[in-house]
């Protein structure tokens, strides 16, 4: 079985970071942003699995499915306290959420 | 003590006297009067006991100034102070009592400076006193300075005098870095400039002819001031320096002096015919009897000099205190309204005509004597040059004896206009208010005029004076010459009888005259028109000079001063804008990059959330190429 070489993984895995990283840095939208942070998480998690094809210990793996659970759990608790500022500012916007300028 | 002690005494005692009186004010004419009988007295002490004085004292480093008083420096101080305490006295009650404060302190101050020009031995010092006693006729000539005229001619006489002492200060330095500064050491000067720098100093001083304009000015001061420095003493200091230095100057010189002697003595004389004012007659009768002095010297009768200059200051001092009196009797100085004044004021009379007498030379009086010295010695001086071969030399004797005419023809018009013609008097002639401080001094001054008193033998030329300044006697016998003179005073005062006498044609429209209308007639009253030449050609040809350089002034120095401020504030401008964009463009930069640095400094701590998480990774990502590379 010819096997997908490494890189390829990680120019996956660095696209998706990137896009990540770009939609936390220019989205206004708070959810979005919240999504751009899960997007690249989930690039470092398909790191750690690409990483650990080539590891007969698969700790790699190990690691990748711990620290999703971790994601979901930082998702749930990321998205009550998105509700919780909506609640009290009427805004999912970031622009306006400056508390600290005022 | 000794005599140097008392000498210093005698030549600050009158200052010390007129700063007393200034100080004290009450009884300022007392103070000042004391202090010049202490002076007089003690100068005759020192003249009776045969004192004599020399001294030498360092003025600046290797430079030293020099005192010396010989018999004559110590005749003529006492000559100086008798004049003076007697215009002194004179002046107590001449002069208001709210001027006397001032006006004794100027007298006292004169009185020191003329002392001081008369006892110095080196030049300079002399020559600081000279300047000193013009100084001292300034402030005294301008005594009524609220007068226009008289502070015109105070100023008139102070420059005049300035512009000979320019050739004596010339003369003195070269004299004296060529031989020596001081008098007693002088020998022969070889230097014809020399000595006509000297002889010009001395003109300027003693008013001679092209320098005369100043003295018949003077009169605009107090006429007891008139009495004392411009007729008996400063007057004579030229004289005095010529006394001094005329021994040892050339040839040629002393010619100069002996022509311009006898022209400014027949100009003083000329002018003084036709004058209406009492005061000016006598200024250019001073003119005249100067320029007789100047023409003994010039001739070499140093002594005949000598003696008229002592006689001189007697008789017109005297004159000069008879026309004050005059005017204070009649309130005015103009002959044309006096006249008839012989009855109520006899003494007077009597005082005025033996000076008179004097002035004209009449035999048994002293000017006689002294003038007798004087054109014999001319009369001999004109011989021998004309037997050197310039018979031309005899004309200075003619114009000499001419003046003696006419000398005798003015004395006698002025008597005669004041005294004896019909009254013209406009106002009414005042009580004589006898003072015996005028009378006193006008007496004394009369008795020393009178021949007896001054000579051995009256018809001689000589007097117990010149013995005692240290001259030897005039050795003129057996001529002629006084003979002639006595006959030309005496047709002198015949023909001006014969013109002014009572009832004559002039005196009848005397009142109204103002000047014959002959050619020679307005020559002599506007003596000569010199001061209209001094008018014409040197004033305006000064204020010509003047004008080009103002205009000169103000086009080109002006312009240069204009251009060099514009151009100044072109620069400054120039350097506000280089400042403004050059430097301030520094400044603004440096500003505006630190406020740049500061800006991006302060978006790491912006509000946004996504700013910090953009520094976050930017930071995240310099640390690693730091780490890594």
């Amino acid at each position: 079985m010819t096997s997908v070489p490494i890189h390829y993984y990680l120019i996956l895995a660095g696209f998706l970071f990137s896009s990540g990283l770009l939609i936390v840095l220019m989205k206004r939208n708070i959810v979005f942003v919240l999504m751009g942070i899960e997007l690249m998480l989930n690039a470092a998690h398909l790191n750690f699995a690409a990483f650990s094809r080539f590891d007969s210990k698969l700790d790699g793996q190990v690691m990748a499915v711990f620290s999703v659970v971790l994601a979901a759990a930082e998702a749930a608790i990321a998205l009550a306290i998105l509700l919780n500022i909506y609640k009290k500012h009427h805004t999912s916007d970031l622009e306006d959420l400056k508390e600290l300028k005022n | 003590m000794n005599t140097g002690v008392w000498m210093i005494l005698t030549l600050l005692l009158p200052l010390m006297g007129g700063m007393l009186a200034y100080t004290f004010r009450i009884q300022a004419a007392r103070i000042a009067t004391g202090f010049a009988f202490l002076a007089l007295a003690l100068s005759s002490l020192l003249l009776i006991n045969g004192f004599n004085w020399s001294t030498r004292f360092l003025w600046i480093p290797e430079f030293h100034l020099g005192w010396r008083v010989d018999q004559l420096a110590l005749v003529l101080c006492t000559l100086v102070l008798l004049i003076s305490f007697l215009v002194h006295l004179f002046s107590v009650k001449y002069m208001h009592v709210h001027e006397h404060p001032r006006y004794f302190l100027k007298l006292g101050f004169f009185t020191t400076a003329m002392l001081g020009l008369l006892m110095a031995d080196h030049l300079l010092l002399l020559f600081i006193f000279w300047e000193v006693v013009g100084f001292a006729s300034y402030l005294l000539i301008g005594f009524y300075h609220e007068k226009k005229e008289a502070a015109k001619s105070a100023k008139w006489a102070f420059l005049t005098n300035r512009v000979a002492d320019v050739a004596l200060l010339g003369a003195i330095l070269s004299l004296g870095f060529e031989q020596s500064f001081f008098l007693s050491e002088l020998t022969a000067i070889p230097s014809v400039w020399i000595g006509a720098g000297l002889l010009i100093g001395a003109m300027g001083k003693s008013a001679q002819l092209p320098f005369s304009g100043w003295l018949p000015r003077a009169m605009t001061g107090p006429t007891p001031v008139s009495a004392l420095i411009h007729a008996a003493t400063m007057v004579a200091a030229g004289v005095y320096l010529m006394l001094r230095v005329g021994p040892f100057l050339p040839e040629v010189v002393l010619t100069c002096a002996a022509i311009v002697g006898a022209l400014t003595a027949f100009f003083g004389a000329f002018t003084a015919v036709t004058q209406h004012d009492v005061k000016q007659v006598l200024a250019y009768s001073t003119v005249s009897q100067l320029g007789f002095m100047f023409l003994g010297i010039g001739v070499g009768a140093f002594e005949s000099s000598f003696f008229h200059l002592w006689t001189h200051a007697f008789f017109k001092a005297g004159l000069f205190l008879a026309a004050g009196v005059l005017m204070h009797h009649v309130g005015t100085q103009d002959m044309r309204q006096m006249g008839g004044l012989g009855g109520s004021m006899k003494w007077l009379m009597t005082l005025h005509v033996i000076c008179g007498m004097a002035l004209a030379g009449f035999p048994l009086f002293s000017g006689f004597m002294s003038k007798e010295g004087i054109l014999q010695a001319t009369w001999s001086w004109a011989e021998q040059q004309t037997a050197a071969g310039y018979s031309e030399a005899h004309l200075v004797s003619y114009f000499a004896f001419f003046t003696l005419f006419l000398t005798a023809w003015y004395i006698a018009r002025q008597v005669w206009m004041i005294y004896w013609t019909p009254s013209r008097t406009v106002a009414s002639v005042e009580g004589s208010g006898y003072h015996w401080q005028m009378g006193i001094p006008l007496i004394l001054l009369s008795i020393a005029s009178l021949g007896i008193v001054q000579g051995f033998h009256v018809f001689s030329s000589s007097g117990w004076v010149m013995e005692l300044a240290g001259f030897s006697l005039a050795a003129h016998a057996g001529s002629l010459i006084p003979f002639v003179s006595s006959g030309l005073v005496l047709i002198g005062f015949v023909h001006c009888y014969g013109l002014y006498g009572p009832r004559r044609f002039y005196v009848q429209h005397y009142a109204q005259s103002t000047y014959p209308p002959s050619i020679m007639g307005r020559l002599s009253y506007f003596g000569w028109y010199v001061d209209s030449l001094y008018d014409r050609v040197l004033s305006s040809g000064y204020v010509t000079v003047a004008k080009g350089l103002h205009w000169f002034d103000k086009k080109a120095v002006d312009g240069t001063v204009n251009a060099i401020g514009v151009s100044g504030v072109v620069f400054a401008k120039f350097l506000s804008l280089v400042d403004t964009y050059v430097v301030d463009g520094f400044v603004q930069l440096t500003v505006w990059i630190s406020r740049q640095v500061g800006r991006l400094a302060t978006r790491i701590q912006s509000a946004n959330v996504q700013h910090q998480i953009a520094w976050l990774i930017f930071v995240l990502i310099l640390l690693l190429v730091f780490l890594l590379f």
